[in-house]
């Protein structure tokens, strides 16, 4: 097998190919007994038509199945023979069987970019303590009172305060006009409502809007005048000044619950103060493990991404900008926001996906070195597990999770996932680890201070 | 209508014009009825410049066709020969 590679700019190489003859014959024959097996060309019983009328009448065919037998596995072939790194096939062309039965066919392909790993082993990370404080602790179970508060009616009956929830029917004009007919695509709570929740606090809701009610009796009308500054989004009303007439219907006081036992019972079925605060110090343990797992992650990531420089193949770069944009534009719509919205904020989106896309390709590139380093390679044990797990997760059989990966982004995808995962671990397992408390090897915690 | 071409109407491929031709240097073709041996040889040795020993020829009667509207009708007749040709040549006829 002869193979020539053709460097060109951005990545790309070209790989020109040429099979002996032998080669070609052995697989041709082949292929021509099998049709000559089958065949039924007139004059002839089938399977009795002689080689050289087969090969005249299915020469096509012939050369097809030749052609996707060879080219493959001829391709692979040359690559490890020249040693390349192949991101991505990107064409194949120009196949041509020679009466001589040679054949010749050129490979476009993506080759990865070069570049020299940086010192991967020990990678110094910053991460915050694992174990969970005393204050951490009350802090969560304040949260956790503040969830369960009660809003009680405020009796007797007084003026409105600061810090009190008001519950206000309000109506907007601006110039003796509702602000609903003058901005009717703006905000409901700038046009108006009825039963509104307003907690009181400097600065909450519209400039200078709380500060106005404060002394407001209960069913007293007051009639509050809201400056909206300049840059308001809803250009009608930006820099106006507009009159809201404001009816209090209620005052309302947040109630917070004991910190006791029927509290304890309340949120977690019969248990007591001292059982729940232990639960809530395990949640947060495994908050912790987690967000320390994440920034070893990242941390290590972006040691590697700092220490690394070279250039991302375009045609990749196209491709990943293309994906991560599908994604961004995906998560948004979840999110609920509007396509015109999407619309008009294209470019960042289109920016932030190509910053990602580049993120993710480097970052793939560097792991993939390291896992070639390293010799990580994934068995396929791994892959059944995974599989499996996959399986179990999305509560279907491993045979249809199976099939579904195959339709969908195929095997080679998941392998590649794993060997990513792995070479991560491998980096998680060599770091040096800079944290007031220190972690072992084996990512147990120990609670001895370094 | 001495043309080669008019007188040699195609070359026939089947089994048992191939085993002719494996076994025994004959080939075999379809030629205008109206032809002659004597018309055969020459056409045959001026088309593919080989020499011709033999020539045997058989008449065929074509086939009745019904058709759906007229009573009957044939397909056409014709004629087969076989040319043997001298030992060592060979026409490729594939």
């Amino acid at each position: 097998m002869k193979v020539e590679v053709e460097k060109q700019p951005d990545f790309v190489s070209t790989l020109q190919i040429e099979l002996p003859p032998e080669q070609v014959a052995k697989e041709w024959n082949a292929i021509a007994d099998n049709f000559a097996r089958h065949a039924k060309i007139p004059g002839y019983r089938p399977g009795k038509a002689p080689r050289k009328v087969i090969e005249a009448k299915f020469k096509k065919e012939i050369q097809e199945e030749v052609t996707k037998k060879l080219v493959s596995k001829s391709y692979r072939d040359a690559i490890a023979e020249k040693q390349l790194r192949v991101v991505s096939l990107t064409n194949l062309e120009d196949v041509q069987i020679g009466d001589d039965k040679t054949m010749r066919f050129r490979a476009t392909v993506i080759t990865a970019p070069e570049f020299d790993l940086p010192d991967y082993k020990n990678i110094t990370v910053q991460l915050p303590p694992l174990e969970v404080t005393d204050q951490e602790i009350d802090a969560a179970m304040e949260r956790l009172r503040e969830q369960s508060a009660d809003f009680v009616e405020i009796e007797p009956e007084r003026p409105l305060q600061m810090d009190d929830f008001a519950v206000i029917d309000f109506e907007g004009t601006m110039e003796g006009r509702p602000i609903r007919e003058i901005a009717p695509d703006a905000s409901k709570n700038l046009q108006g409502g009825k039963k509104f929740w307003l907690h009181l606090g400097p600065g909450n809701f519209l400039p200078k809007f709380c500060e106005q009610l404060i002394g407001q009796k209960k069913e007293e009308t007051r009639l509050v005048i809201v400056n909206f500054p300049a840059d308001l989004p809803v250009k009608e009303l930006a820099g106006k000044k507009a009159d809201y007439a404001v009816t209090l219907r209620e005052i309302k006081q947040k109630v917070l619950p004991e910190l006791d036992d029927t509290f304890a019972a309340k949120l977690a079925k019969d248990k007591t103060l001292a059982e729940l605060r232990k639960l809530v110090a395990h949640d947060l343990e495994h908050e912790k493990e987690h967000a320390i797992e994440q920034a070893k992650e990242s941390q290590i990531i972006k040691a590697l991404q700092e220490q690394t420089q070279f250039d991302l193949p375009p045609p990749l770069l196209r491709n990943e900008t293309r994906r991560a944009l599908g994604e961004l534009v995906q998560q948004n719509r979840q999110r609920g926001v509007p396509d015109e919205m999407l619309k008009s904020k294209e470019k960042e989106l289109v920016q932030g996906a190509g910053s990602l896309a580049a993120h993710r390709l480097k970052t793939n590139f560097i792991l993939h070195r390291i896992a070639e380093a390293e010799k990580i390679q994934v068995t396929s044990e791994e892959v059944e597990e995974r599989i499996r797990k996959q399986a179990a997760r999305y509560n279907v059989s491993v045979e249809k999770m199976r099939k579904e990966i195959d339709q969908h982004e195929g095997i080679n995808s998941l392998v590649e996932e794993i060997l990513l995962g792995k070479t991560i671990d491998f980096l998680e397992a060599n770091v040096s680890i800079k944290t007031t408390t220190a972690r072992d090897q084996e990512g147990r915690p120990s609670k001895e201070n370094s | 209508m001495n043309e080669p071409f008019d007188i040699i109407e195609t070359a026939s491929l089947t089994e048992k014009a191939t085993l002719l031709s494996e076994k025994q240097n004959k080939y075999v073709f379809r030629v205008r009825p109206r032809a002659n041996k004597i018309q055969i040889k020459q056409a045959i040795e001026k088309l593919f410049q080989k020499k011709v020993v033999d020539v045997n020829t058989c008449n065929y009667a074509g086939k009745k066709k019904r058709e759906r509207r007229a009573d009957f009708g044939r397909k056409p007749h014709w004629k087969k020969a076989i040319v043997t040709l001298q030992e060592g040549e060979k026409i490729d006829l594939v």
